[in-house]
């Protein structure tokens, strides 16, 4: 790992792609960078527009489109960095996660949660400068980096703590923490290329229907939903038990069905076409989800594929 | 004043005598001198310092009064660290001892207009090594003509104090603070024997 960050400030500065998702500024992106000299001594960095809008507003569309940007210039580079605003990314990191497997070079997801201007800009810089030597140190994988920690972006959960510049959190006892930044970066994880060659894949399921469990859910309105989807995500994230007649309807409809809670463990009552996930966060659940109804339709492949660890998103078994 | 130095602990002897002599001059001059070099290397932060800047992300660097890098041999770490220092805004003192050659990039970055008043590239001799961190530090302390107070403390006071204190800054513009930063820049001012300390180096 010393010989490969030797050289850094010499010629042979790793190639890097900043891969603009995010409304950030109405400078054009090279006036944008060009304020920010310090982060050219770093790396040689190319920035890359995809998508212009808030990230609020990013679809799996826009997640597909990053993903072939990424796969055409795979070969021409040391890794990519994402600016992406906090709004969806840990959507779009854990969809780019099942997207591209067995990655042998960094993906990394940075961006600004600060709306005051002058610790966005400054916070901004520090997190491009620290993302920019996670690639240099070669972490393979899709990872996000926000404050002093890079996580593991399929294990990464929203952080509580208010005000904190780490906007993204490990689950508790879960090794997800891939570097911790003092003075250096120091890494937990081992650097280095995947096994197997790097997968590409090109599409997600587009028709799946969406459903969090609450008190105001509306049986009939889901019946017409549901009508024509290629399968239905459950969000029943605090539930211990869950409604009898949405199980019902779930389990008539014979669309696959993926339910997402932390805390019901009974999944033997379940009907055939559904199953209970508790062992990924959230947003992995759902991303694999669409990635695999591209891989089978059948419900026992489906489970097969969903209980397998497709890109380190396994946090605890089943 | 708190400073991180960094140079290559894997150099050889020679320079590694340099790198001591450079911590002891800062040391010397008053300045708390966090290092690569030395162990541990977070020495100066309590417990709970470490612990609230975990927790909050915020940079170590940003913590740090100045970066000061002795880059005759060049370090990994460093061109990671200047850019770091460069967006908290801190000044920087990269030192190579003449006859070497500083990193292009560096010297190409020192023309910017945006960061050529933080980065100072400097060349230095064992005669010359003295007078180059001496006017470094004074730079840090007077930088645009005037430093604005950013280091916290708690300074606990009595109610005899609190009592004088309140005494001599009512109906005054200035805070029990402001009142006593002026009361201990005019200390520093007379100091003969600190004002020597600092000229000689």
């Amino acid at each position: 790992m010393v010989t490969a960050l030797k050289n850094i400030m010499d010629n042979d500065r790793k190639k890097i792609y900043l891969m603009i998702c995010n409304q950030s500024t109405n400078l054009k992106q090279q006036d944008w960078l060009e304020q920010m000299p310090e982060l050219n001594i770093l790396a040689d960095v190319k920035p890359v527009l995809i998508f212009n809008q808030p990230s609020a507003d990013i679809t799996p569309k826009i997640w597909l489109k990053l993903a072939k940007e990424i796969q055409q210039r795979f070969n021409q580079t040391d890794g990519f960095v994402i600016l992406h605003s906090v709004d969806n990314l840990l959507y779009t990191s854990c969809a780019l996660s099942f997207l591209l497997q067995n990655l042998t070079k960094p993906i990394v997801f940075t961006g600004v949660q600060s709306n005051k201007p002058s610790v966005k800009k400054t916070e901004i810089r520090a997190n491009l400068i620290n993302s920019y030597q996670a690639v240099n140190h070669q972490i393979a994988g899709v990872s996000v980096m926000f404050g002093n920690r890079l996580i593991k972006a399929n294990q990464a959960l929203k952080s509580n703590t208010e005000g904190s510049l780490n906007v993204f959190a490990t689950p508790i006892n879960v090794p997800s923490l891939l570097g911790r930044i003092d003075f250096s970066i120091r890494t937990f994880s081992k650097t280095g290329s995947a096994k197997e060659k790097t997968k590409f894949y090109t599409s997600l399921a587009e028709k799946v229907e969406v459903i969090t469990v609450g008190p105001l859910i509306n049986l009939k309105k889901i019946a017409n939903q549901i009508e024509g989807c290629e399968g239905i995500a459950v969000n029943a994230e605090a539930y211990q038990n869950l409604p009898t007649d949405l199980i019902e309807l779930l389990g008539k409809s014979g669309l696959p069905i993926v339910i997402w809670s932390k805390n019901i463990s009974n999944p033997e009552f379940l009907p055939k076409n559904i199953l209970l996930i508790n062992s990924m966060t959230w947003p992995s659940a759902l991303t694999k989800f669409l990635w695999v109804l591209t891989q089978t339709k059948n419900n026992k492949g489906i489970k097969e594929l969903m209980n397998k660890n497709i890109a380190g998103e396994i946090i605890h078994q089943n | 004043m708190r400073l991180y130095f960094t140079a290559d602990n894997q150099a050889e002897d020679r320079l590694q005598k340099t790198f001591l002599r450079i911590i002891d001059i800062l040391n010397d001059s008053g300045v708390l001198v966090m290092s690569n070099l030395a162990a541990p290397n977070l020495a100066g932060f309590s417990t709970q310092d470490l612990e609230r800047i975990e927790q909050t992300g915020e940079a170590m660097l940003n913590q740090m009064d100045a970066l000061i890098i002795e880059g005759t041999k060049p370090l990994s770490e460093s061109g990671y660290l200047i850019a770091i220092a460069l967006a908290y805004h801190k000044p920087i003192l990269y030192l190579c001892q003449k006859g070497r050659l500083i990193n292009k990039n560096l010297v190409q970055l020192q023309k910017d207009k945006n960061t050529s008043h933080l980065l100072n590239l400097e060349y230095y001799t064992e005669k010359t090594l003295e007078i180059t961190l001496a006017k470094f530090l004074q730079k840090i302390e007077t930088s645009d003509g005037k430093e604005s107070p950013t280091i916290k403390f708690t300074l606990r006071i009595n109610s005899r104090i609190e009592r004088y204190l309140q005494y001599k800054t009512q109906n005054t513009k200035l805070s029990k603070a402001d009142f006593l930063r002026e009361l201990i820049e005019g200390l520093i001012d007379n100091d003969q024997n600190y004002q020597k300390t600092t000229e000689k180096k």
